[in-house]
């Protein structure tokens, strides 16, 4: 089966600043990928390059197996959407929710929207009176079912969220994660979730690709990644996690206190100034494309 | 609490209409960490800016204990109270970016706290403020004083933000978030550097977090806020072994726990939203999102105790 999102050795450099660097990754159909990493590390201007938003300066991203360069607008429109993190800003204070919701379908030609947008109001739990509400009446979790409502009313394979739970409380946040794994059950979906919350993504995703620097360190099948993280990063990304578990204190995640610098990416492997086991080679030799174990995993001492 | 440092009692906070704190109790001890945990709304960022004499202008504020030592915050004036705040009580915010001044170094920023508080010579204030540095895990800390805010990362901000609050050896840290805006490993090593300094220094510490693993891992004891009470309070053990308001069920349920995921299975959570306090409110503020709610939840949310140190607001025995 064709993949639902196939990116090919794409990199994006703005200034001094390499923010993506040789990415390859397929994102199956149906598949929720959960991209992880700390700010900076690259994973929101991958989103945006996913999206058609931004131009990668080398490789390129098939959507459904064609190439998003050579779709026109409309057509992307049709194909992915986007949910973003901050339903404050992503949605336009003067409009009414029913014409935000109705705006896709306008910009596709469409006349007889109403039913559509009151159907897809109902869909994401919102009932009919919000859609006469403008941003500034809503809650935060009434917005970000807005912004669901809007990227799901055209129907699309893929919808790209970008922290979508970020800016919300944990209640709400898990009303919204509920709303988005039953939509997708329920139409097929492919999603691409972006998110610096382990917890969130390890609920959600079926795989996951962990972003260091620009690149994509591990990527391996959900579970196998939460259980059995294989790359030091991933391990001590994992091991700072704070479950509601008293008792257990402050964990340390061996990474000392030198922090990455996305326009001074290191020679050799890049995580090896913060890795606690890093070796002499890590600092020379590049751990590119190195799988072990059945799954991706950028690390010299995992090929041995 | 005879041995607490910070004691509040029946503290109520009101913005027009909106009774945004409604009665809240707080002790904080000596060498005790109390978090005041919360959605957003709940008034526990309020209760922090209550407490400090920080409230915005226009704000009512009323109580009938508010105890700092030996002070009575009650009767102090507005300058007697900033005579005490960076002094005696240091404070820490969630955005260490607009919490310090860009225009100005670190260095600059730390003697000056010191000096207004404690005069002394400008080369014992900027040793202090080396010293404070190095404290808070900062290397070479002699250049760090000469640097901008900008010039550091979120992580070093926050640690200048802590020295900086640390500078004049407080009694009481009143921490606003101080993690929220950082990275998880970030985030670790600052909450790891708290609970040190906190027990080598005997601070009392009130926490003020919306994460429930930040809770978990760092607090003595609990306060869950809702509405602008605290609807349970409890030693951090006892809350999280025997949750007993729904509300804090509820939240506990919505949090998606790394290695305890059943992918199939929805998240609980809580329906609806927090509602707006106005005046003359009566009965339960959670009632309307309870799933537990009976008619007597409209009269009053009597105050139970499930064990000692342990109570909760609610119609429901224990």
């Amino acid at each position: 089966m064709t993949p639902a999102v196939e990116i090919r050795e794409v990199s994006k450099q703005f200034g001094p600043v390499r923010a993506v660097d040789g990415v390859n990754l397929l994102v199956p159909q149906g598949g929720v990928m959960g991209i992880v990493g700390e700010s900076g590390c690259g994973k929101s201007t991958l989103a945006r390059i996913v999206l058609g938003l931004l131009q990668p300066d080398a490789g390129e991203v098939l959507v459904e197996g064609r190439r998003l360069a050579s779709l026109d607008r409309r057509t992307r429109a049709r194909l992915i959407q986007p949910v973003f993190q901050d339903p404050y800003s992503s949605l336009n204070p003067r409009h009414r929710v029913r014409d935000i919701v109705a705006l896709p379908l306008r910009a596709q030609g469409e006349r007889d929207v109403e039913a559509k947008v009151a159907d897809m109001l109902a869909r994401v739990g919102l009932d009919a009176a919000m859609g006469a509400r403008l941003p500034g009446q809503l809650s935060g979790g009434q917005r970000q079912r807005v912004a669901i409502a809007r990227a799901l009313v055209l129907e699309p394979r893929i919808v790209v969220c970008d922290e979508p739970t970020s800016a919300l409380d944990v209640s709400v946040q898990a009303q919204i994660l509920n709303l988005l794994a039953e939509l997708r059950r329920e139409l097929g979906l492919t999603l691409v979730f972006i998110s610096h919350n382990l917890a969130v993504v390890e609920h959600i995703a079926t795989e996951v690709a962990v972003m260091y620097l620009g690149r994509i360190v591990e990527h391996a099948e959900g579970e196998a990644l939460f259980q059995r993280p294989a790359h030091p990063y991933t391990k001590a990304l994992l091991a700072s996690v704070l479950t509601p578990d008293p008792g257990l204190g402050i964990p340390d995640s061996g990474l000392g206190e030198s922090y990455p610098d996305p326009a001074n990416i290191p020679p050799g492997c890049r995580f090896h100034p913060r890795c606690p086991v890093a070796i002499d080679k890590c600092r020379t030799t590049s751990p590119d494309g190195i799988t072990a174990q059945g799954r991706l995993v950028e690390c010299l001492l995992a090929a041995d | 609490m005879p041995d607490s440092v910070l004691e509040v009692g029946g503290l109520r906070v009101g913005f027009r209409a909106v009774e945004a704190v409604r009665g809240v109790d707080l002790a904080v001890a000596r060498g005790e960490t109390h978090c005041l945990v919360g959605e957003s709304g709940s008034g526990k960022s309020v209760t922090a800016l209550a407490v400090m004499g920080l409230l915005p202008r226009g704000a009512r504020r009323g109580a009938d204990r508010l105890r700092f030592g030996e002070a009575d915050l009650l009767g102090l004036s507005d300058r007697a109270m900033g005579r005490l705040r960076g002094d005696r009580i240091g404070m820490v915010f969630q955005e260490p970016m607009t919490s310090l001044n860009p225009a100005y170094t670190v260095g600059s920023q730390l003697t000056e706290v010191y000096r207004r508080h404690r005069g002394g010579s400008q080369r014992a204030a900027v040793d202090r403020a080396a010293e404070l540095l190095g404290r808070v895990g900062i290397s070479a800390p002699g250049r760090r004083l000469g640097q901008f805010p900008h010039q550091l990362s979120g992580g070093l901000r926050q640690r200048v933000m802590i020295a900086m609050a640390l500078m004049c050896g407080p009694e009481l840290l009143i921490a606003d978030e101080p993690t929220t805006a950082l990275d998880v490993t970030v985030q670790a090593s600052i909450l790891r550097l708290l609970a040190n300094l906190q027990a080598e220094m005997g601070l009392a510490l009130l926490l003020i977090t919306h994460d429930l693993g930040v809770v978990a891992r760092i607090a003595h004891r609990v306060s869950v806020m809702y509405a602008g009470q605290v609807v349970e309070t409890a030693p951090s053990a006892a809350l999280f072994a025997h949750p007993t308001h729904p509300y804090t069920r509820g939240l506990l349920a919505s949090v998606p726990v790394p290695g305890k995921v059943r992918r199939d299975e929805p998240l609980g959570s809580i329906p609806g939203t927090v509602p707006r306090i106005g005046p003359g409110f009566q009965g339960c503020s959670f009632r309307d999102r309870c799933p537990f709610a009976m008619p007597e939840c409209a009269i009053e949310a009597p105050l139970r105790q499930r064990a000692p140190g342990h109570a909760y607001l609610c119609q429901l025995p224990p």
